[in-house]
């Protein structure tokens, strides 16, 4: 089910860059049951998605 | 904007049968009201949502006492080996997130023979299904445990008081049991329980990297080692305040159920109080009318002997009186020795010595003569005198002794009838109560719930125990994990698994700074909100001051002086406060659910139901929200009709003529 929009309200108000939001609520997802696309890999573990964030970062 | 129970449907459930009730939005109007006689289906529509959502019927008592869930004149009409469908369908519109949601529940039942040959039915599957329309997608029907989650998301069963409110049952609304329950769920509705199990995730990668780190780095692998070890005594701590709060979540309510138990018995227990004080009285009394009686007895019978000689002393006594006065007892002269003296040619007198001349000689001889009964006669009589005197003397008391034997006597007659008037009264009184009065052991039950209360004491000290060795190990924990990061930046190389160490601990950081937030908020919003409502509905306006709802969402009431006075409430004003919280509750969740009460006036006394009435028709106004209130006639009052109408869809409902199904859906 879809993240509540007070936890959305509460991520956005942290003062961190707009990725890291991003990822925070991606990982919320994950946790409650939603697969992600990587790379064009499905993926629900968080581990994973952790780590394609760090390599995309390095990329960056 | 809301969310909104459209409609319930019905099929061979019940006195409902097969139908449709309806309450979708007309005109508006947010408040509806069904009226319905007691017996008509008012609780059987709170039990059919509730079967529906949770497959339970909370309303029946006693389930193997009820009546199956088949239509009666459906089961009627059933032969045996048909088939037959109960459903209740829920029609649930949420307008937020723009979709409908259908919750269904499906039971079939197979009609079979007993062996009396009578009709029974046997069920057979029992089957959820939530579906879900909408303006952009009309997904896959979910079933059973997939669909149950959805429950949980709209209708918590936890806390199901909070949508579908008995108005009869309050004294089961506050209390330490559905105030954890109230907790959990709003944790789940707000997604704090994902937030948690987010962050555990993230601190399990954490754990798990560090470990691989600390492989190849001694000196981190010896931090590891006090770090693991200090989180073991953490979770061995929090493994305590569980079982504490478990322990207590299961004791708590028992003994509230006893004391609510002995409070509905209070009158008895005063009454058996005094019966045993008026019992003991008077079995002293009757103890002691038994040696009065034996008192009594005996002076009875030492006065008849007096009474019967009574004649015979008095006469005896005159006699010698009469005799002393004439004379004709003489002093005690010894005859005998006045002859031995006249005897004797030269005597001395024995008193003083002297000779006795010829004029003493005399004398004694015309003593003889003037002496006409003998001395020991005379002794005899004179020796009878005081014992006689003693007996006329004692006779003479009887009148006073027997005046106060009966005085008392009627004291005790008069106390005895009074103890036994008492007990008799009381025993009258107890009657009343019929067998409740003999079955139910008082004591046995305070014992109970002492022996309840000490243990729940025992959890207390050891949750306060627990509790602090908790918070000491979390502050070592951050102290060490400090050490550990420290140690770990200094290390050369090792920069990916640094920026995954720190991206893990930001992410954990974050999401609690977030966690705590949102708990924060909802604490304060439900409080605001409650004291809010709560003094919009009372109508004391200098009674009442600060309303607190604290971290484990206890709610309290204080007084305008900051006096705690919750227990002080009257059964209106707790009716506010449950409205208040309950309403709070629902905003906090963050989702607008209908909220169905069955009897929401029936504890409210006449006067203030118009001004109760008020307050639900206008919160109900404001805050978009649907309330579906079950009336009796008599609680849809005079006060009520001149608040609702033109204001709230009413509907009545009514039983067929044959009484097998509600007229109106």
């Amino acid at each position: 089910m879809p993240i509540s929009t007070k936890i959305i309200d509460e991520i956005e108000k942290l003062p961190i860059k707009r990725e890291e939001q991003e990822l925070m609520k991606d990982l919320l997802s994950l946790e409650d049951g939603h697969g992600y696309k990587i790379n064009k890999a499905y993926t629900d573990d968080i581990e994973s998605y952790l780590k394609n964030h760090l390599n995309d970062e390095e990329g960056l | 904007m809301g969310i909104f129970i459209d409609h319930v449907e019905f099929e061979n459930y019940r006195q409902y049968g097969t139908g449709k009730l309806s309450f979708n939005k007309k005109n508006k109007k947010m408040l509806y009201a069904v009226i319905a006689k007691n017996g008509t289906g008012k609780t059987t529509l709170l039990n059919a949502i509730t079967w529906c959502l949770y497959n339970k019927e909370y309303q029946i008592d006693d389930k193997s006492k009820a009546l199956p869930l088949i239509n009666t004149a459906v089961f009627q009409k059933a032969n045996h080996n048909d088939e037959i469908t109960v459903s209740v369908k829920l029609l649930i519109v949420d307008d937020d997130e723009k979709k409908n949601i259908e919750f269904t529940r499906i039971q079939t039942f197979k009609i079979v023979k007993t062996h009396a040959g009578n009709k029974k039915a046997i069920s057979n599957d029992n089957n959820f299904i939530v579906t879900f329309t909408g303006e952009h997608e009309n997904t896959e029907p979910q079933y059973n445990s997939d669909a149950q989650p959805w429950v949980k998301q709209y209708f918590d069963e936890d806390i199901r008081n909070f949508y579908f409110f008995d108005g009869e049952q309050l004294k089961e609304f506050f209390g330490e049991s559905k105030s954890k329950a109230i907790k959990d769920s709003i944790y789940n509705i707000a997604q704090i329980t994902l937030l948690e199990k987010c962050i555990k995730r993230i601190k399990d990668i954490r754990k798990d990297l560090a470990k691989e780190i600390a492989k190849d780095y001694p000196s981190l692998s010896s931090i590891e080692e006090e770090i693991n070890k200090k989180k073991e005594r953490i979770e061995f701590e929090k493994g305590v305040l569980r079982d504490c709060e478990n322990e207590l979540a299961e004791l708590v309510p028992k003994r509230e159920a006893i004391e609510s138990e002995l409070k509905h018995y209070e009158p008895i227990k005063a009454l058996k109080v005094k019966q045993a004080e008026y019992l003991g009285r008077l079995n002293k009394l009757d103890d002691e009318a038994t040696k009065f009686k034996k008192d009594k007895a005996d002076f009875v019978r030492r006065y008849v002997v007096l009474l019967n000689m009574y004649p015979s002393i008095k006469k005896t006594y005159d006699l010698i009186v009469e005799k002393e006065k004439k004379g004709e007892l003489p002093p005690d002269i010894d005859k005998d020795l006045v002859l031995r003296l006249l005897e004797k040619e030269e005597a001395t007198c024995p008193i003083c010595n002297g000779k006795i001349n010829e004029n003493a000689r005399s004398h004694l001889k015309a003593l003889l003569n003037k002496i006409t009964v003998s001395s020991i006669t005379a002794n005899e009589l004179s020796r009878t005198k005081g014992p006689l005197e003693a007996c006329l003397e004692e006779t003479g008391k009887f009148e006073e002794k027997l005046t106060i034997f009966n005085k008392r006597e009627n004291e005790l007659e008069r106390d005895i009838k009074h103890e036994k008037d008492l007990l008799q009264e009381v025993n009258a009184k107890l009657l009343t109560y019929g067998n409740a009065s003999e079955t139910f052991d008082v004591a046995a039950k305070e014992r109970e719930s002492q022996n309840l209360q000490s243990q729940i004491n025992q959890l207390y000290i050891r949750q306060g125990g627990a509790g602090t060795r908790y918070r000491d190990f979390v502050e070592d924990l951050a102290a060490l994990n400090k050490k550990w990061k420290d140690a770990f930046s200094k290390q050369k190389g090792l920069e990916t698994k640094k920026r995954e160490i720190n991206l893990l601990d930001d992410l954990e950081n974050h999401y609690s700074l977030v966690m705590n937030n949102i708990i924060n908020e909802i604490l304060q919003e439900i409080s605001f909100t409650t004291q809010r409502i709560f003094d919009e509905m009372i109508w004391k306006k200098n009674t009442f001051g600060k309303v607190s709802i604290n971290g484990d969402y206890e709610v309290e009431v204080h007084n305008k002086n900051n006096v705690l006075m919750t227990a002080s409430l009257s059964a209106t004003e707790k009716m506010a406060l449950a409205y208040a919280f309950t309403l709070a509750v629902h905003r906090a969740s963050g989702k607008n659910c209908p909220l169905v009460i069955d009897s929401p006036l029936g504890r409210v006394s006449d006067e203030n139901r118009g001004n109760m009435a008020r307050s639900l028709l206008e919160i109900s106004t404001i805050t978009t929200k649907q309330l579906i209130m079950l009336f009796t006639p008599d609680e849809y009052s005079e006060e009520v009709k001149v608040v609702y109408d033109n204001k709230v869809n009413v509907q009545e409902l009514k039983l067929s003529m044959d009484e097998t199904h509600v007229e109106g859906v």
